[in-house]
C-alpha cells in the first residue's frame, strides 16, 4: 500500500518532467511516404514541394490524443508554470542548473547501454570518461567539468527509443500521454525501458527482489523525484509556450516536431 | 536551464533558429555580400551576415527598436514568397493570385512577429558556418553550428538565389533546427486546413492567429505590414 502511495507521488512528480519534455516532443509516424498528388503538369520550378514532403504520422488515436493534448495544455500552464515560478523563487536557477547537471550524469548508465546496443563502442567510451571526469572532477556530478573538454563536450546522447529505432522497429502509433506529452509507441517503449537502466528509476523496480532503494523513505523518494523533474521543468514549459504560441494548430506542430526531432536524434 | 536535457535543446535551439533567422536576414541587408550568387558565396554571405548582426544586437539599445528594425529587415531579406509556398504545398495552385498575395502577407507576419519576440539582446551566440551544399540550382543548404551558453545546436539554413533583385541576391527561405524544418513544420498544419476548408479557410486561420497575438501581447510590435 505505502508503495503504491509512493509510487503514485513519485509518478506524478516525475510526470511533470518527462511529460513535458515529451510533450513538445513526441511525434511519431508510420511511413514516410511522400505526398501523393495526382495533379500533374506542375511547373518543372514547382516540383520543388517534394523537398518537403509531409512526414505521415500514424495517429488513429488523433480524437483521444487531442483531448489529453488540451488537458495537458491546462496543466502546463494553469499548474506547472505557477508551480515552477514559485520553486524558482527558492531555487535559483544556477543552483538548479547543478541539481539537472546532477540528475544528468547519473542516467550515465543510460547512455551508455544504449551506445553499446547500438554498437558505437567508442561513444560509450566516451561517456564513460565524461562520467568519470563530471564524477571526480566535478563534485560528483554538479558540475559538467567534461564541457571544457572538447571530445567530452558534445557526445551525442543515446536512448533506448533511438536503440529500437536504430534496431529498425517503426515508430507505430503516436500516443499523448497525461502529463507526459506524446511519444511514439516506440519511444514510450523505449522511455520505459529507460526507466530500468536509470539509477533515478531503480526504486520501482524489483530487480531479482532485491529492494535497492527501500532503505529510503518516501519523503525522500519524493523530494528527490521532485527535484530531479523542477531540473527540467522550466525549461521545458517555456518552449512549449513559444511552440504554441507560433503555432495555428499546436496539436499538429508539436506532433511533427517531436517525430522529426527524434528522427534527427536517432540518425546522429 | 538546464543545458542537459535532450528535449530542452529542441526548444533552445528553435528559439535560436529564430533568433538567428532574424540575424541572418538582417544580415543580409548589411552584408552587400548576399549579392553574390555563387553556392560559396552564399555561404560568406550568412557567415557575414550572422556576424554582423550579432553585433548590431550587441550594441541595440531599446527592444522595441530592435523588433522593428529586425521584422523590416527580415521582410526585406527572407524569401517569404517561397516560404509560404512550400509550407502551403501543392494546394497552393489552387489558390487565386489574390489568395496567394494574402497568405504570404499573413504568413511573413506571424513568423517574423513570433521570432522577433524572441530576441533578446544579450544572447551572444558563437555560431560556425558550415559549407553549402547545392539542393538544385539557385538552392543551396547550409549548416550551421550554434554554441550558446556551454550548448550546441544544429541549425540548417537554406538560401535562394533571387535572380530577380538587382542585383541578384540569396534570401533564407527556411531554418532547419536540431532537425525541425520552418517550412514541414507549418505544412503539417497547413494541410489539413486547406484540405478541409480550402485557401479561404488557411486565411481565415492565419488572420485568427494574429488577432489572437494581438490581443495577448498588445505591446508587440506589428513591425510591418507587408503591401
Amino acid at each position: 500500500m505505502l508503495r503504491l502511495q509512493r509510487l503514485a507521488l513519485t509518478t506524478l512528480a516525475t510526470f511533470s518532467a518527462l511529460a513535458l519534455f515529451a510533450a513538445p516532443l513526441a511525434a511519431q509516424t508510420l511511413d514516410r511516404g511522400r505526398a501523393i498528388d495526382e495533379r500533374t503538369g506542375a511547373a518543372p520550378d514547382e516540383d520543388d514541394f517534394d523537398d518537403y514532403a509531409a512526414v505521415r504520422v500514424s495517429d488513429p488515436l488523433e480524437g483521444w490524443n487531442r483531448r489529453v493534448f488540451a488537458f495537458n495544455d491546462w496543466t502546463y500552464t494553469r499548474v506547472l508554470t505557477p508551480a515552477t515560478k514559485a520553486y524558482e523563487t527558492v531555487v535559483r536557477p544556477p543552483v538548479n542548473r547543478a541539481i539537472g547537471n546532477f540528475f544528468d550524469n547519473i542516467r550515465f548508465p543510460v547512455r551508455f547501454v544504449n551506445s553499446v546496443l547500438q554498437g558505437k563502442f567508442s561513444r560509450a567510451e566516451l561517456e564513460t570518461r565524461k562520467f568519470v571526469v563530471n564524477t571526480l572532477g566535478g563534485l560528483g556530478g554538479f558540475i559538467r567539468q567534461s564541457d571544457n573538454v572538447p571530445s567530452l563536450a558534445e557526445i551525442p546522447r543515446e536512448d533506448f527509443g533511438q536503440t529500437l529505432g536504430v534496431w529498425g522497429v517503426p515508430h507505430g502509433p503516436y500516443i499523448v500521454v497525461p502529463i507526459f506529452g506524446g511519444y511514439s509507441l516506440r519511444d514510450l517503449t523505449g522511455r520505459l525501458g529507460d526507466t530500468v537502466v536509470s539509477p533515478t528509476g531503480w526504486e520501482y523496480i524489483d530487480l531479482g527482489g532485491h529492494d535497492w532503494a527501500g532503505e529510503l523513505d518516501w519523503q525522500w523518494r519524493t523530494t528527490i523525484t521532485v527535484t530531479d523533474t523542477m531540473s527540467t521543468l522550466p525549461g521545458v514549459l517555456e518552449i512549449y509556450g513559444q511552440m504554441k504560441d507560433a503555432a495555428v494548430d499546436p496539436y499538429l506542430s508539436v506532433r511533427d516536431a517531436t517525430r522529426r526531432y527524434r528522427d534527427a536524434e536517432t540518425a546522429r | 536551464m538546464s543545458a542537459t536535457h535532450p528535449r530542452l535543446r529542441l526548444g533552445t535551439s528553435l528559439r535560436l533558429a529564430g533568433l538567428l533567422a532574424a540575424l541572418a536576414c538582417a544580415g543580409g541587408a548589411l552584408a552587400p555580400s548576399l549579392q553574390a550568387s555563387t553556392p560559396a558565396e552564399a555561404r560568406a554571405a550568412l557567415a557575414s551576415g550572422i556576424e554582423e548582426v550579432t553585433t548590431l544586437l550587441r550594441e541595440a539599445q531599446g527592444r522595441q527598436n530592435l523588433v522593428e528594425t529586425l521584422g523590416q529587415l527580415a521582410e526585406q531579406h527572407f524569401a517569404f514568397t517561397t516560404t509560404t509556398r512550400l509550407a502551403i504545398g501543392r494546394d497552393w495552385r489552387d489558390f487565386t493570385p489574390e489568395q496567394q498575395t494574402r497568405a504570404v502577407e499573413l504568413f511573413s507576419r506571424l513568423v517574423i512577429r513570433t521570432y522577433a519576440d524572441r530576441v533578446t539582446g544579450d544572447i551572444r551566440p558563437q555560431v560556425s558556418v558550415g559549407q553549402a551544399t547545392e539542393l538544385r540550382p539557385g538552392r543551396v543548404e547550409i549548416p550551421t553550428t550554434v554554441n550558446h551558453g556551454g550548448q550546441t545546436f544544429a541549425v540548417t539554413y537554406r538560401l535562394e538565389l533571387d535572380r530577380e533583385a538587382t542585383p541578384a541576391r540569396w534570401r533564407i527561405y527556411d531554418v532547419i533546427a536540431e532537425g525541425v524544418s520552418l517550412i514541414s513544420n507549418y505544412r503539417a498544419q497547413f494541410e489539413p486546413i486547406v484540405r478541409r476548408s480550402g485557401a479561404a479557410g488557411l486565411i481565415s486561420t492565419l488572420e485568427a492567429k494574429l488577432a489572437e497575438q494581438n490581443a495577448s501581447a498588445p505591446s508587440a510590435a506589428s513591425p510591418t505590414t507587408a503591401g
